[in-house]
C-alpha cells in the first residue's frame, strides 16, 4: 500500500465516522461541520505518519496488545488538539469543544481498531 | 425594498484584499492537492513503507545473493525514488495541513455568520469560560 493509501484511507474513515457524530451532537451547520472537517484533515495524517515514523524504531503495530498504549496516547494528543482548534474557531465553551472532541474521537478510535482486527 | 447595495466600483474596491487573500489561499490548497495527486500516482508503482507486523516481524533472516553492479544500481534509484516520494507525500501532508490551518483561522475570523444554532447557543456565561482564545 502506499504511503497517499496509507494516509488517506484513515482520513477517509475518520470523517466518515466524526461528521456524523458531530451532527448527531448538534453541530449541524456548514461552518461547524467545515471546521470539524478541516480539524481532522490537520489532525489524522500527522498522527499517522507519527505513527508511520515510530513504527520505523520500536514495532508498536505488531499486535493489538502492544499498539493500544501507543494509539491511546496518540488519542490524548489528538484530543486535546481537536478540542483547542474546535474552541477557538467555533467560539464554544470549553466544555462543549472538549466534549465533542472526545466523543468523535473515541467513537473514530474505537471504529479503527474494529477496522484493524478484521 | 427600494434600497440598493450602492455603487459597483466601491463594492469592487473594498472586495480587492480579500480576493487576493482569497486567491492565495485556493492556490495553497490546490497545490496541495495536486502533490497528493502526484504522490498518489507517483507511488502507485512501488510500495513506500512496510509497518512492521506479525508477520514480517518473526520471519527468520533469509540469505540473500550479493547483487550485481546493474541489481544495486536499479536498487539505489529505486530508494531515491522511494525518497523522493515520501518527501513529496510529506510535503502534500503538510501542505493539505497548512491549508487546513488557513481555512480554519479564516472561519474563526469569519465568526458565526451564518448563526450556527448549535455553536451560539451552548457559548457559556460571562462568569463562566468564555471558550474565546485572544
Amino acid at each position: 500500500m502506499t504511503l497517499a493509501l496509507v494516509l488517506l484511507r484513515p482520513l477517509a474513515l475518520t470523517l466518515a465516522i466524526e461528521l456524523p457524530i458531530a451532527v448527531a451532537l448538534d453541530v449541524r451547520t456548514r461552518r461547524g461541520l467545515t471546521a470539524v472537517a478541516l480539524v481532522n484533515v490537520v489532525t489524522n495524517p500527522v498522527v499517522n505518519i507519527a505513527g508511520i515514523a515510530l513504527a520505523g524504531v520500536v514495532a508498536w503495530s505488531a499486535s493489538v496488545e502492544s499498539a493500544l498504549p501507543t494509539v491511546l496516547a496518540f488519542e490524548v494528543a489528538v484530543v486535546l488538539v481537536e478540542f483547542l482548534l474546535l474552541r477557538s474557531v467555533l467560539a464554544i465553551s470549553s466544555r462543549r469543544a472538549f466534549g465533542l472532541s472526545l466523543a468523535m474521537n473515541s467513537a473514530s478510535a474505537l471504529a479503527g481498531l474494529v477496522f484493524w482486527i478484521h | 425594498m427600494t434600497s440598493s447595495p450602492g455603487p459597483p466600483h466601491q463594492a469592487a474596491t473594498t472586495m480587492r484584499p480579500s480576493r487576493l487573500r482569497c486567491l492565495g489561499r485556493r492556490c495553497l490548497l490546490v497545490l496541495a492537492v495536486v502533490a497528493t495527486c502526484f504522490a498518489v500516482t507517483s507511488s502507485a508503482r512501488a510500495d513506500l513503507i512496510v509497518a512492521p507486523t506479525p508477520s514480517n516481524s518473526v520471519t527468520p533472516p533469509v540469505y540473500t545473493p550479493v547483487p550485481s553492479a546493474t541489481q544495486a544500481a536499479d536498487r539505489s534509484s529505486d530508494t531515491t525514488d522511494h525518497r523522493g516520494t515520501t518527501v513529496l507525500a510529506l510535503v502534500a501532508v503538510g501542505g493539505l495541513a497548512a491549508g487546513s490551518l488557513v481555512g480554519l483561522r479564516r472561519l474563526r475570523r469569519a465568526g458565526p455568520g451564518e448563526t450556527p444554532t448549535a455553536e451560539a447557543g451552548t457559548k457559556e456565561q460571562p462568569n463562566g469560560d468564555s471558550g474565546h482564545d485572544t
